[in-house]
C-alpha cells in the first residue's frame, strides 16, 4: 500500500471522530459545571464562559486561512501535474475558516452584549473580524464566479489566498496589539491570569475544535472528490456516445 | 431555583445541539464512504 493511501486509511478510522465528540461534550459540560463564574465579569461571571467556544473559533479562523494558503502554494507548485487535490484542501480550509469566523463573531457579540452593554462596539478586534469575514466572502464569491473552469478557478483562488494572506494575518495578530482594545489580551499568554478550572476546560476545547475542524475538512474534501469523479465519468460517457 | 440548577438547564441546550450535529456528521461520513465504494466499483468495471 502506498504511504499516502495508508495515511488516508488511518485517518478514516472512527476513533478520533468519537474522541472529538466526547471532548466537545466534555467542554460543554465543563463550561457550565467545572469552570466557576469569573471574577470581574457580568452576570456572576457567566459571560466569561463563552471563552471556551469563542477563543478556539477565533484561533481556528486564522489557522484555517494559513492552512488554505499552504495548500494554495502547493497547488501552484504542482499545477503542471493538473492535480486538483490541493485546491480542494485549500477551498475546504477557506470555507471552514469562513464558518469559524462567523461562529467567532456570533459568540463574541453575545459576550459583548452581556459584558459591555452593546452587541457591537467597533473595537479593533471586532473590526478585524469583519474584514476577515469580507476576505473569506470575496474568496468564496471568486470561486463561485469561476465555476465553469476548474483549472482557472483553482489557479486564481490560490493566487487570491496568497495575496490576501498578509492583510488577513496582520488584521488578526498585529492590529489588536498596536491599538487599544476592550478584549483581554493576557488570557492565553499569561497562565497566571486563568484559574485551574478554566484551564481544565479551555485546553481540551482547543483539541475538540481542532479535531472537529479536521473532520469537517476531510468530509468536504471527500465530497469534492466524489463530485469530480462523477463529473469526469459523465463527461467520459458523453464523449463515448458522440 | 438555584443558580446552579439554571446553569444545568442552560448546559442541556448546547449539549443536545452538539449530539445532534455529531450524529448528523457521522451519517454524512457513512454516506460518503458508501459513495466512495460505489465510485471505486464503477472505476473497476
Amino acid at each position: 500500500m502506498p504511504a499516502q493511501t495508508k495515511s488516508a486509511a488511518k485517518l478514516q478510522g472512527a476513533w478520533w471522530k468519537y474522541t472529538a465528540g466526547l471532548l466537545m461534550a466534555y467542554v460543554i459540560y465543563g463550561a457550565f459545571a467545572i469552570a466557576h463564574g469569573a471574577i470581574g465579569f457580568a452576570e456572576k461571571g457567566v459571560a466569561a464562559r463563552v471563552i471556551f467556544f469563542h477563543v478556539p473559533c477565533a484561533v481556528l479562523s486564522s489557522v484555517a486561512y494559513f492552512a488554505g494558503m499552504c495548500y494554495a502554494v502547493r497547488y501552484l507548485y504542482s499545477s503542471h501535474r493538473k492535480s486538483l487535490k490541493d485546491d480542494w484542501y485549500s477551498a475546504a480550509a477557506m470555507e471552514l475558516g469562513f464558518l469559524f469566523c462567523i461562529l467567532c463573531t456570533l459568540t463574541g457579540s453575545i459576550f459583548a452584549g452581556i459584558q459591555w452593554g452593546s452587541f457591537w462596539n467597533w473595537d479593533p478586534r471586532e473590526t478585524s473580524i469583519v474584514i476577515m469575514l469580507l476576505l473569506y466572502a470575496s474568496y468564496l464569491l471568486l470561486r463561485t464566479g469561476l465555476s465553469r473552469s476548474p483549472e482557472k478557478k483553482a489557479r486564481l483562488s490560490a493566487v487570491y489566498t496568497i495575496v490576501a494572506l498578509v492583510p488577513a494575518q496582520f488584521l488578526i495578530w498585529v492590529v489588536p496589539r498596536i491599538l487599544a482594545t476592550m478584549h483581554p489580551t493576557t488570557t492565553l499568554t499569561d497562565p497566571r491570569m486563568t484559574s485551574i478550572t478554566y484551564k481544565m476546560v479551555l485546553y481540551p476545547s482547543f483539541a475538540a475544535f481542532t479535531l472537529l475542524f479536521i473532520w469537517l475538512m476531510q468530509l468536504r474534501v471527500r465530497s469534492l472528490r466524489i463530485l469530480a469523479l462523477r463529473k469526469e465519468r459523465a463527461l467520459r460517457r458523453i464523449s463515448e456516445k458522440y | 431555583m438555584s443558580h446552579r440548577i439554571i446553569l444545568m438547564f442552560v448546559m442541556a441546550v448546547p449539549l443536545l445541539v452538539w449530539f445532534g450535529v455529531f450524529f448528523y456528521l457521522l451519517m454524512i461520513d457513512r454516506s460518503l464512504r458508501q459513495a466512495e465504494q460505489e465510485e471505486e466499483g464503477n472505476d473497476s468495471l
